[in-house]
């Protein structure tokens, strides 16, 4: 029978296995079909319908999305309040109908790089998630993996699939909600839940490593994305963790996983580019460098925006074709942090662009022209800082703003990204 | 610069880059404060080397071979005090 959905994997599993790791909660998979079972009944409104995913914790979360997925038609999940002004909690917008069997649950998400405007939906299922989850109810049994991304971006629902399909255990911290947890603290809790497979982004690594409690959690997964990854961050992993299987991933929301790389060098190898990869996708690069894949489906070559630059045998990612900036794993797109900057009184043009920095990867730079007197020009940096803070999510707020006399401007009179 | 006026400039940025973080530091800073536990998280900490490199035109981590954060505001200080030309 074909799995197609959470709960119908869950059921292939042992129920005896350990499944959820919530603070001082440990909750086997049968114990978990039985709160889905229980959830299901008291919600009953949303079968076959269309929801929205507010606002709620981790551990929340992880339990509405398995009852929802295969018995609500259409999940939305939604990004932070912040953005999209969504309250907390569950919302029904439409569908009136059963789930046919055989029909998947559609799980809309939302594409990051969305810091102030309507995002952009994403459609997947249970297949399309779970397509590069390595399924397996006995090899992945030793592996509690640890939450440390916010379950409702991409990234954290491959960690989510990944333990709940390959045979392992999730946990969930529950402080980490708080987003003012302390790094050593989330690492103690790590240690406490017997976490020994971690996936994160190369500046959550960078930032684990530096705090001491990170020498007591006996890794035997190592895995990260979501940035480019450098060869300095890699020989450190390698060296902490001599036992551990080192691997890199290639994904979006919109590409989902693309490939995984565990070699132990940055980048990826050039042959990835000749051909079909194993799961019989290819990739090859136009002549403007930037990545494409080719769509079975359609049966094209779609670009990914990502920009690629080879050197000999090896290949490494160079940046975003639109200019996006990724602070730490987060794009954030320099227009909407430019029409925040012009929004501030004195303000006459704007320039965000990433700056180079060892912990994030990048962070913003905003350029801006003065329109006011010279020596007023401090206060004016200050103001544009706190209207961004007020209006942008805090990756996208300028680490420094830099009044300049003219913004560099390309040949056609378009204001060039560097 | 001098070496006092450097440790100032650190210890004035490091406040700046706490209290975005609602953490409100007391009078003087120790050189044992650890910055990981500080309160101080990875966009926080990048936030504040790149404004450290515009004050004082250098980039004590783009330079080194390894990956190495300091661990104390002392380390961090005495790294920026390698980079930079003290009288």
């Amino acid at each position: 029978m074909m799995v197609e959905s959470l709960v119908e994997a869950l059921k292939q599993r042992e129920p005896d296995c350990l499944l959820w790791v919530i603070g001082e909660e440990r909750l086997t998979v049968g114990e978990v079909l039985a709160k889905v079972k229980v959830w299901r009944e008291a919600h009953d409104r949303f079968r076959g319908r269309s929801v929205r995913v507010g606002r709620m914790t981790s551990a929340e979360l992880a339990l509405v999305l398995c009852g929802l997925d295969g018995w609500a038609s259409e999940l939305r999940l939604e990004w932070d309040g912040k953005v999209v002004g969504l309250e907390m909690g569950l919302e029904e917008v439409g569908g009136n109908r059963e789930l046919p069997s055989g029909e998947q649950t559609r799980w809309l998400l939302p594409t990051s790089g969305t810091a102030t405007g309507v995002p952009t939906w994403v459609t997947h299922n249970f297949s399309t998630l779970t397509r590069e989850v390595k399924v397996s109810s006995t090899k992945g049994v030793e592996w509690v993996w640890g939450l440390v991304y916010d379950l409702r971006r991409f990234a954290g629902l491959q960690v989510f699939l990944q333990a709940m399909l390959g045979g392992g255990a999730l946990a969930i911290l529950p402080e980490r909600e708080a987003d003012q947890i302390g790094v050593e603290q989330l690492l103690c809790g790590l240690r406490d839940a017997g976490v020994n497979a971690l996936s994160a982004t190369p500046t959550q690594w960078r930032w684990m490593l530096a705090a001491a409690p990170m020498k007591a959690l006996p890794l035997g997964l190592v895995t990260l994305g979501g940035e480019a990854v450098d060869q300095r961050l890699l020989d450190e992993l390698g060296e902490r963790f001599p036992l551990a299987r080192l691997t890199h991933i290639y994904a979006s929301t919109e590409l989902g996983v693309g490939f995984s790389v565990s070699d132990g060098l940055s980048g990826f190898s050039r042959s990835f580019l000749k051909g079909a990869v194993p799961e019989g996708r290819a990739w090859r690069l136009n002549e403007a460098s930037e990545l494409e894949r080719w769509d079975s489906d359609r049966k094209i070559w779609q670009g990914t925006g990502d920009l690629v630059r080879c050197e000999g045998e090896r290949c490494y990612f160079r940046g975003r074709k639109d200019g996006q900036i990724n602070v730490g794993g987060v794009n954030v797109v320099p227009e909407e942090v430019e029409s925040v900057a012009l929004e501030t009184a004195g303000v006459s043009m704007a320039r965000a662009r990433g700056r180079r920095n060892v912990v994030t990867g990048e962070v913003v730079e905003l350029l801006i022209v003065s329109a006011l007197p010279t020596g007023e020009a401090s206060l004016l940096e200050k103001r544009v800082v706190a209207l961004c803070e007020k209006r942008l999510p805090r990756h996208a707020v300028p680490a420094v703003v830099n009044v300049v006399d003219v913004l560099p401007m390309t040949g056609t009179g378009k204001m060039r990204r560097i | 610069m001098e070496r006092s006026q450097l440790r100032q400039l650190i210890a004035l940025r490091f406040r700046e880059a706490l209290a975005k973080r609602g953490v409100v530091l007391g009078e003087g800073i120790e050189s044992e404060m650890a910055l990981v536990g500080s309160g101080l998280d990875s966009l926080g900490f990048a936030t504040l080397i790149v404004q450290l490199e515009d004050a004082l035109g250098c980039d004590p981590f783009s330079m080194s071979e390894k990956l190495e954060f300091p661990r104390t505001f002392g380390e961090l200080v005495q790294l920026y005090e390698r980079c930079v030309d003290l009288e």
